[in-house]
């Protein structure tokens, strides 16, 4: 048959995913701490051709051609998409004025060599949820919307506990005493610690901070705006004196880094290139019905 | 099947949920005692798809293996705002505004079934009833503004009382036949935590079910002790709602086009299928 029927086919299928891709990340324009993806093609394997039947002898009944197997090319048999890449640039800031709202800005980290690549190392908030056997996983977010339940803990708007430096839940109401919560009484320093100026009996929470060098090559996107760490050893906890580029800022959430113009011109250009396949494919459908009629009688 | 079409309904319903809580938010821009709200999102579920699990297949690759596609975004909470909205003086002496962001009256409201439900709210637009002899304090929607007292009784004075005053700590003063009198002390509640609560309506918020009121909400001017700093009943005044105009107009204009980029995205998909239809021409 032939080829290109299959690699138009695939352009459309990836140009397809591409899109599924571009209005997620329009759906999340507004959801705090989202990272856009990047969808990337690539494609696939290449074939190396050969002109065969030149062996000795060939095919019974068929003429031979002789001397060795003839190299006629590379060919490609048409694209898919390969990975969603998260950028994981920083969000605008944009000011709550809420206690427990809080933004990571990091921009100042000084990048790291990955395989030649100069990758920005990135700070996540450690969160404890429920993994997929049910047992409390430690996941990672930047969407920095905090919340405090009913227990008096610090959690995520979704109800997941937020951890601190050792890994353990943060429990507000010790810190707060019988003061309410309001910004008076408790305060989040730019180097991530929970400190309540108000009860002298209070002892400072350090935020669980976590910074992941490469952070696309090592997090998987989850649900609920958190991320799951699957690259080699741990995240490094964060410690002022080492990164002191990093701070955070109370009172502020850091918002979606989808850019809405880009993402809408993107949607333009996935369109169009998904209807070039689609005419590719017509103009195949034509040659076969070409064909066809070759054979009427 | 086509799943853009479904993140792109699930960004408008998620941006059409915000234009909404902006327009009530608009709508009780001059309600006494209302408090605003926001919306907050997260992202929706993520697929994990295998589609190339091996790692030398692919030597560019800067992602972990598979690719992740999501599913839209989702409204994960609406929160409240408990900012302190300006007072409004009115000189009428049942009018009543609390100091303190915190401060809350309870109130006790019957419901259909006969059981008394107990309520919070800061909007102080009171009234007398009279009722058994006696006039009971209600507020706007006449359910009763409870006193102090550990068990919580309704705030009364006796029939015929004038000259009514109450002072910075909730205690009620008034002239009976020409002699100053002491009469209850309105409760007011401290609570910690206003995330917990949870709007009811008409200005009224509730504890979650089954929550020990003393653990979510401290009296703060119990009998005999002085009211906590930073918390004072002011009367002759009113509180005014929150919301800030100009804010909510900002979020509403960008609610609004992220809404339209959302439509817009629906339709570019709807323009794809379209294409995919007319793959085939007969």
């Amino acid at each position: 048959m032939l080829r290109g029927i299959d690699a138009a086919a695939s352009g459309m299928i990836a140009n397809q995913a591409r899109q599924d891709a571009l209005t997620n990340n329009l759906a999340n324009v507004n959801t705090p701490g989202y990272k856009a993806d990047n969808s990337t093609f690539r494609t696939f394997p290449e074939l190396l051709l050969e002109r065969i039947r030149d062996t000795n002898g060939g095919v019974a009944g068929l003429p031979a051609f002789p001397g060795p197997n003839q190299l006629i090319g590379r060919l490609s048999h048409g694209v898919y998409n390969q990975e969603l890449v998260p950028n994981f640039a920083q969000g605008d800031l944009f000011e709550t004025g809420k206690v427990l709202d809080v933004a990571i800005v990091d921009q100042g980290l000084p990048t790291v060599d990955i395989g030649g690549r100069q990758v920005q190392p990135r700070m996540f908030l450690a969160v404890q949820k429920p993994g997929e056997n049910g047992e409390p996983e430690t996941y990672y977010t930047r969407s920095g919307n905090l919340s405090m339940n009913e227990a008096g803990q610090l959690t995520t708007i979704e109800g997941y506990q937020v951890l601190d430096a050792n890994n353990q839940p943060i429990d507000l109401r010790a810190l707060l005493g019988s003061a309410p919560l309001n910004k008076q009484n408790l305060q989040i320093t730019p180097s991530g610690q929970l400190i309540a100026p108000g009860n002298p009996n209070a002892v400072p929470v350090q935020l669980g901070l976590y910074r992941i060098d490469d952070a696309a090559g090592s997090l998987e996107k989850e649900a609920d705006t958190t991320f799951r760490y699957t690259g080699q050893g741990a995240p490094v906890l964060y410690n002022p004196a080492n990164d002191p580029a990093v701070s955070l800022k109370q009172g502020y959430i850091e918002r979606s880094n989808v850019d809405a113009g880009r993402t809408m011109i993107d949607l333009m250009t996935v369109l169009r290139s998904y209807e070039s396949n689609q005419r590719v494919l017509q103009a195949y459908d034509m040659t076969l019905q070409k064909l066809n009629e070759v054979g009427k009688i | 099947m086509n799943h853009s079409m479904i993140n792109a309904a699930s960004g408008m319903r998620a941006m059409q949920l915000r234009v909404d809580t902006i327009a009530n938010n608009i709508a009780n821009s001059d309600t006494v005692g209302y408090k605003s709200q926001d919306t907050a999102f997260a992202s929706f579920l993520i697929r994990h798809l295998n589609n190339q699990p091996y790692a030398y297949h692919e030597p560019s690759r800067l992602t972990p293996p598979g690719t992740r596609p999501g599913f839209g975004a989702k409204e994960a909470v609406i929160q409240t705002s408990f900012d302190q909205g300006a007072i409004k003086t009115t000189d009428i002496p049942t009018d009543l505004y609390l100091e303190g962001e915190d401060a809350f009256f309870r109130v006790q409201r019957r419901q259909a079934n006969g059981d008394q439900a107990t309520l919070f709210t800061r909007n102080g637009n009171l009234k007398w009833m009279p009722i058994n002899g006696g006039m009971q304090l209600v507020t706007a929607a006449g359910d009763y503004v409870m006193d102090n007292g550990a068990t919580s009784q309704p705030v009364t004075i006796p029939q015929g009382a004038t000259h009514f005053t109450v002072k910075a700590d909730g205690q009620i003063t008034y002239r009976l036949n020409g002699e100053e009198q002491i009469g209850p002390r309105i409760g007011v509640y401290s609570v910690q935590n206003p995330n917990i609560l949870h709007p009811v309506g008409e200005n009224y918020y509730q504890l979650p079910q089954g929550a020990q009121l003393n653990e979510f909400a401290r009296l703060s001017n119990a009998n005999g002790a002085a009211m906590t700093q930073g918390i004072a009943v002011r009367q002759g005044g009113l509180e005014m709602s929150n919301v800030d105009l100009r804010k909510e107009m900002t979020s509403l204009i960008e609610a609004q086009r992220a809404l339209q980029f959302n439509a817009r995205a629906l339709s570019y998909n709807d323009q794809m299928m379209d294409i995919t239809n007319r793959i085939f021409r007969g």
